[in-house]
């Protein structure tokens, strides 16, 4: 019997604020809520994904990229909890690994000469949230975001797609962050549409290219409105997918300035031939 | 002395502050007094540099890894420093726990940048 073939089914870029467990948990009909549990039910249901390899915004070291080999994945608080301005309810989640994927990761990034090691880390709210939200129930890889170069990102990236290829597993990157990231902005009761105007041009910029299939040219934005907009993990999310879903374009799934100064967006790729 | 963890959300035992760029641990030691860690600056090879501030103003900096801390349920402790043993809610120790292994929490002070 010939051995199947893995692929990587999709990559997703999606919002990660610990708010979402919140409206979640309210039963809330929120764009960004109900695109997550839609997504969540695609991965399941639809893809048949055997697995989900998540890229937390929040774990960012700087000497390599991690990857947690557990069996079992538990959460961490590592947001403000209320009554405090900002605060949120406290949320737990705990997940499935899948050490084989993770060692197989682990194995080829440093056969491809980049900086990959295992670490033991678990879940921060970067990867557990939009997990919480989407329901998914199959086994999560967990890896490091890193504070590492966009163009080892985009190695990487092609990395893990060449794994996943030759792994027999059908699997799904999920690299969370937001665009513009000024939490220092913010405001929590903004009014709709309240944004402020750097952060509504930063987005639309990133938006219209990663929708042409040029996220890796979001290098070439001004460097003072990206300064000014302050995207989450740099948008080194961003440049991990380009590097695994070849330079797929992104499909909007949905577009929320939110609080004034938080660029909350929903990105989906396919996997595109390279 | 039992020191008996209770979440106390008003008073956060672990912070992370975006403008200075330094996380914050707020631990007890078995005698009830209180300690501060002050993370101050992570390293390129993801070695940090710690500020311990003992109940008597004694202040230690420290160039630690995150396997210089060892950490159980409920306490802290870390090598070099000794005396220390520092009991936090597991809320807030994991959450430490988590920044000394490369996690950057959504910050209790914003700035405008992160990390």
């Amino acid at each position: 019997m010939t051995p199947s073939t893995g692929e990587l089914l999709k990559s997703y870029f999606v919002p990660n604020g610990s708010y979402l467990m919140e409206l979640a948990e309210d039963g809330s009909d929120a764009e960004q809520v109900k695109v997550l549990q839609a997504i969540g039910k695609a991965i399941e249901q639809d893809l048949k994904a055997d697995a989900i390899i998540v890229a937390s915004p929040h774990w960012l070291p700087k000497s390599a990229f991690f990857v947690d080999c557990g069996s079992i994945h538990e959460s961490f608080h590592d947001y403000v909890l209320r009554p405090a301005p900002f605060g949120r309810r406290f949320f737990t989640h705990v997940m499935p690994g899948h050490p084989e994927l993770a060692k197989a990761l682990i194995s080829a990034g440093q056969q491809a000469g980049l900086p990959v090691k295992e670490k033991t880390y678990g879940l921060d709210h970067g990867a557990f949230c939009p997990l919480k939200v989407m329901g998914v129930r199959i086994p999560v890889v967990p890896i490091s975001m890193s504070q590492r170069s966009h163009e080892e990102c985009v190695q990487w990236g092609k990395v893990i797609r060449k794994t996943v290829e030759e792994s027999g597993l059908r699997v799904v990157l999920l690299a969370p962050g937001n665009l513009t990231h000024r939490l220092d902005l913010r405001i929590e009761k903004a009014k709709k549409d309240e944004y402020f105007g750097d952060g509504r041009r930063f987005d639309r910029e990133v938006c219209d290219l990663v929708a042409a299939g040029r996220s890796r040219d979001v290098d070439k934005i001004d460097p003072a409105l990206w300064a000014a907009a302050a995207p989450e993990a740099n948008l080194c999310n961003l440049f991990m997918i380009a590097g695994a879903s070849g330079d797929a374009p992104g499909s909007i799934l949905q577009y929320h300035g939110a609080i004034y100064s938080v660029g909350d967006v929903t990105f989906a790729f396919d996997t595109v031939a390279v | 002395m039992n020191v008996t963890a209770s979440l106390d959300t008003m008073n956060p035992q672990f912070i992370y502050d975006a403008l200075r760029k330094v996380g914050t641990g707020r631990a007890t030691d078995p005698l009830g007094r209180q300690w501060l860690i002050e993370f101050t600056g992570r390293n390129d090879d993801d070695s940090m540099q710690v500020r311990i501030i003992s109940p008597e103003d004694r202040t230690q900096e420290l160039l630690v890894t995150e396997e210089d801390f060892h950490f159980s349920d409920n306490k802290v402790r870390i090598k070099g420093v000794d005396d220390f043993i520092g009991f936090m809610h597991p809320v807030y120790l994991k959450k430490m726990r988590g920044f000394t292994r490369g996690n950057i929490p959504t910050p209790d002070i914003a700035g405008p940048t992160l990390p």
